[in-house]
């Protein structure tokens, strides 16, 4: 069976230095992918730019001679077609929108700068077969990435802002950006009691992209390896695969066309491990449910990649998690890392007292430690029903860590 | 050659990347590709902004060329414009790889080569899991640009990066061994560091212990100075985080005192490796650009616009991670220069300390962090047993100040797989180094 992927980027690009709009790029780029499945084998070819498919699948029909295991089936008869036309953009729509929140920060706030990249982007993704499945995920989104520095600090940025959307408010953003730079000057000393700590997921649930793998779990090599199946975390923790175009800005289905069943996509539910990650060939080799993640490049054979996680949220707000306390916004946290049996512990180079709805002022710096067990354990608190658009339209993450000052 | 529109600068950047990739994990071959990407990467400057686009049809250059000089405005004094009058005109040729490029070594003997490493863990019962990965690439570059550069070069790198597990739960440990060099031949026999990289790994899995934090005698060795240099230092010297802040220049004046006396870091992109730039994306050759010599500031890392910002030279370091994006300001091999005392002894003096060998990741900004890997106390001047931790972090310029020790033998470091992350350009390929460095006080978490 032949199969086709299609992947086209179409991105205006504007490079922002100085509080100024230093340069425009565009472009247009082009991936074709040809796969030919034969008798439990896979042939790959591909290339960038104006494809001739014949000559790419005559190259995907030699490289049937290296023998590659794919003892399973293409994906067949599935057919779905998302187009997300919520964004009406152009490129003139984001260079106005773009130079009215520097002007604007600019007047506010002259002692910062605002630098790096304003983009619109249009993504095509397209996966077809003699099967007959044709599926097809279009979106269009704007990505701002504005690094904030203040004139004279020694790092390369002092705050952020960043937002990816299918609208752009310039109006929303010059608040938010004010906020972040108004507390950023109001400086706060490290409280002595015992606050909850406010995160993004992302840092922390790595641990579960890489120890969720089935193929780990397959092999006996996970750090939960003895607790599938096991009560381990809070019963109000409860993780999944964040596989829903509006929120994700991805595709529904993985590169093997997988679209897994709403079920399948939990991994953890009331703090019950239930099943790790899978694609096709992960999923039949271990005797587990295909859970759609599949991943890899145009070009490249389709295997098991860490998908995007969530961690349902709850009904309470930011502020109602904080249950009357101030918290502890932890803005930027680079360099963190788990050991081998679980406990993370990562320096924070920014970070905000909150009340919950507005930033307070900016901490000293000091480091962050706790064993996923607890974090996601006793000490878990919750996710907040409402996004914060400051930080960067997420919902936040709440828990207790032990903090340290440097 | 184009047609360069008059009353701007412009240029354009034709890259040729041959490259393969095999992939064997738990015995099973499941990924073997190669393939020849051709695209352009085409800029003007009318002296106010930059207008860039890239495309993979190359027939269309010219065209590409008028409609960016569409968007900008003509500017008869372009070529006195100060970027401009930094931008170098070379005219050369100067490819290396191409009697032996890695296009002509047969897919079938990459993968042979490849099974030859996989032999070291297949048959390991304590390895739970395991991933290698064969990885080349020859680069050709030809850039001409409308002041009259016109320069072909090469650059290539072949690598094998083994990963595996031991054990399962919360008695395991990952490891990597990664070896890479600009010709094939140069990896094709690596498997006695292989194995003995392997087994060192199983030593720490079974036998390493949890130390207590606080603030420790660190040494890094050449991998993890290398990182530090890059992270916590190498990005603080691209100017283009300088640029427009004249009291950031004052606080970065060149000739002021930064680090410890026995602290010198430079950067070079004329050292065979990962980080080979012979030329950057804007044509400039490559310079051996001393950032910090016994501990005083003396230079940094530009592109021609940085350059022309600060009144400085360019240092060949304007770099664009493939054909679809512009030259930024980038390192390309990094590294801490070599001191004077043995390895040997730069332990010897330590009472109680840490040896850090291997390292998973490493940050900086004002505060930096390396993530270890495999780590070992020292106790008496002597290396006594594996030890494991999070994270070692610490203040950067405190840091650099405290280096107290720089032993005598340089290794530079080349990888397939990963490389620098800089904005959204990721990854860029960098080599870096160092010899063993010591470090009085860094914080242990």
């Amino acid at each position: 069976m032949r199969e086709k992927i299609t992947e086209i980027f179409q991105q205006t690009s504007l490079s922002l230095g100085q509080s100024e709009i230093q340069a425009v790029r565009r472009k247009v780029s082009k991936r074709t992918g040809c796969r030919v499945y034969k008798q439990d084998n896979i042939g790959i070819a591909g290339a960038i730019g104006e494809a001739n498919e014949e000559e790419l699948y005559a190259k995907a029909e030699r490289n049937l001679s290296y023998k590659i295991d794919y003892p399973v089936e293409a994906t067949e008869n599935k057919r779905v077609s998302i187009n997300i036309d919520e964004c009406k953009l152009n490129d003139n729509d984001l260079f106005e929108a773009v130079e009215e929140i520097l002007k604007k920060t600019a007047e506010r706030h002259s002692n910062f700068t605002i630098n790096h990249k304003a983009n619109l982007n249009t993504v095509e993704l397209g996966l077809e077969n003699e099967g007959q499945t044709k599926l097809y995920h279009k979106d269009k989104f704007v990505e701002l990435g504005l690094l904030l520095k203040k004139r004279g600090s020694s790092d390369i940025l002092d705050t952020a802002f960043s937002y990816i959307g299918r609208q752009v408010n310039p109006g929303k953003v010059i608040e938010s950006v004010s906020e972040l730079i108004t507390a950023f000057e109001r400086e706060e000393q490290l409280p002595a009691e015992t606050l909850p700590i406010i995160l993004h997921d992302r840092e922390l649930t790595k641990i579960f992209q890489k120890d969720l793998s089935g193929k780990l779990f397959g092999n006996k090599a996970s750090l939960f390896q003895e607790q599938l199946g096991a009560k381990v975390f809070n019963e109000k923790f409860s993780l999944k695969i964040a596989n829903d175009p509006m929120e994700s800005f991805s595709p529904i289905f993985d590169s093997e066309g997988t679209i897994a069943e709403a079920s399948a996509n939990w991994l953890i539910r009331d703090g019950k491990i239930i099943r790790p990650y899978t694609d096709k060939r992960t999923a039949k080799m271990y005797n587990f449910e295909n859970t759609g993640c599949a991943g890899g490049s145009y070009d490249g054979v389709p295997t098991l990649h860490a998908p995007h996680l969530e961690i349902m949220h709850s009904e309470q707000t930011l502020k109602s998690l904080l249950n009357g306390k101030m918290g502890i916004l932890i803005m930027m946290a680079g360099g963190g890392d788990f050991t081998p049996d679980g406990i993370f512990a990562s320096p924070v180079q920014l970070a905000y007292l909150t009340d919950g709805e507005r930033l307070i002022g900016k901490l000293p710096h000091f480091t962050i430690k706790g064993s996923i067990y607890n974090i996601f354990g006793k000490d878990f608190i919750g996710v907040s029903s409402d996004k914060h658009f400051t930080v960067g339209n997420e919902r936040l993450f709440v828990t207790n860590m032990k903090l340290t000052a440097l | 050659m184009y047609n360069f529109p008059e009353n701007f600068y412009s240029d354009v950047r034709i890259e040729r990347i041959y490259h393969s990739t095999i992939r064997i994990e738990m015995g099973r071959l499941e990924e073997i590709k190669e393939s020849v990407d051709l695209g352009a990467f085409i800029r003007l400057f009318d002296g106010s902004r930059w207008y860039y686009s890239s495309t993979t049809e190359l027939d269309s250059i010219d065209k590409e060329l008028h409609n960016l000089a569409g968007l900008a405005k003509e500017n008869k004094e372009i070529n006195n414009h100060p970027v401009v009058k930094r931008m170098q005109q070379n005219v050369c040729k100067q490819c290396i790889y191409q009697e032996n490029s890695v296009e002509k070594v047969n897919l079938q003997d990459k993968l042979k080569l490849l099974e030859t490493y996989s032999e070291h863990v297949i048959d390991d019962s304590d390895i739970t899991h395991w991933n290698i990965v064969y990885s080349d690439n020859n680069l050709k570059k030809n850039f001409y640009s409308s002041i009259g550069s016109n320069i072909e070069f090469d650059s290539q790198i072949a690598g094998v990066r083994v990963a595996f597990r031991f054990g399962s739960g919360a008695n395991s440990f990952t490891e990597i061994w990664c070896k890479a060099d600009v010709c094939y031949d140069k990896i094709t026999n690596l498997h006695s560091e292989c194995e003995s990289k392997i087994a060192q790994a199983k030593d720490f899995y079974k036998n390493a212990e949890t130390i207590p934090g606080g603030n420790y005698t660190v040494v890094l060795s050449p991998m993890a100075a290398g990182i530090f240099a890059h992270e916590s230092f190498g990005h603080k010297s691209e100017a283009d985080f300088m640029v427009g802040d004249e009291e950031m220049l004052k606080e970065w004046q060149l000739g002021k005192r930064v680090g410890s006396e026995k602290l010198s870091i430079i950067d070079d992109g004329n050292v065979f490796g990962s980080g080979y730039v012979p030329f950057d994306d804007e044509g400039s050759k490559a310079a051996k650009t001393v950032l910090i010599e016994n501990g005083i500031l003396r230079g940094r890392l530009h592109s021609s616009v940085t350059a022309a910002d600060l009144n400085e030279d360019v240092t060949g370091n304007a770099r664009g991670m493939n054909f679809e994006f512009e030259p930024i300001v980038r390192m390309t091999c990094t590294y801490i220069d070599a001191g004077n005392i043995s390895k040997e002894q730069l332990i010897s003096e330590i009472k109680y300390g840490i040896l850090v060998d291997t390292v998973k990741h490493g940050s900086g900004m004002s505060t930096f962090t390396l993530a270890p890997s495999m780590a070992y106390l020292i106790e008496n001047g002597q290396i006594t047993k594996p030890v494991k931790f999070s994270v070692i972090t610490g203040n950067v310029m405190k840091t650099l100040n405290q280096i107290d020790g720089v032993s005598d033998k340089l290794e530079l470091l080349s990888f397939v797989g990963g490389g620098c992350g800089k904005m959204e350009q990721f990854p860029l390929a960098v080599g870096f180094g160092g010899p063993f460095v010591r470090v009085k006080e860094i914080n242990v978490q």
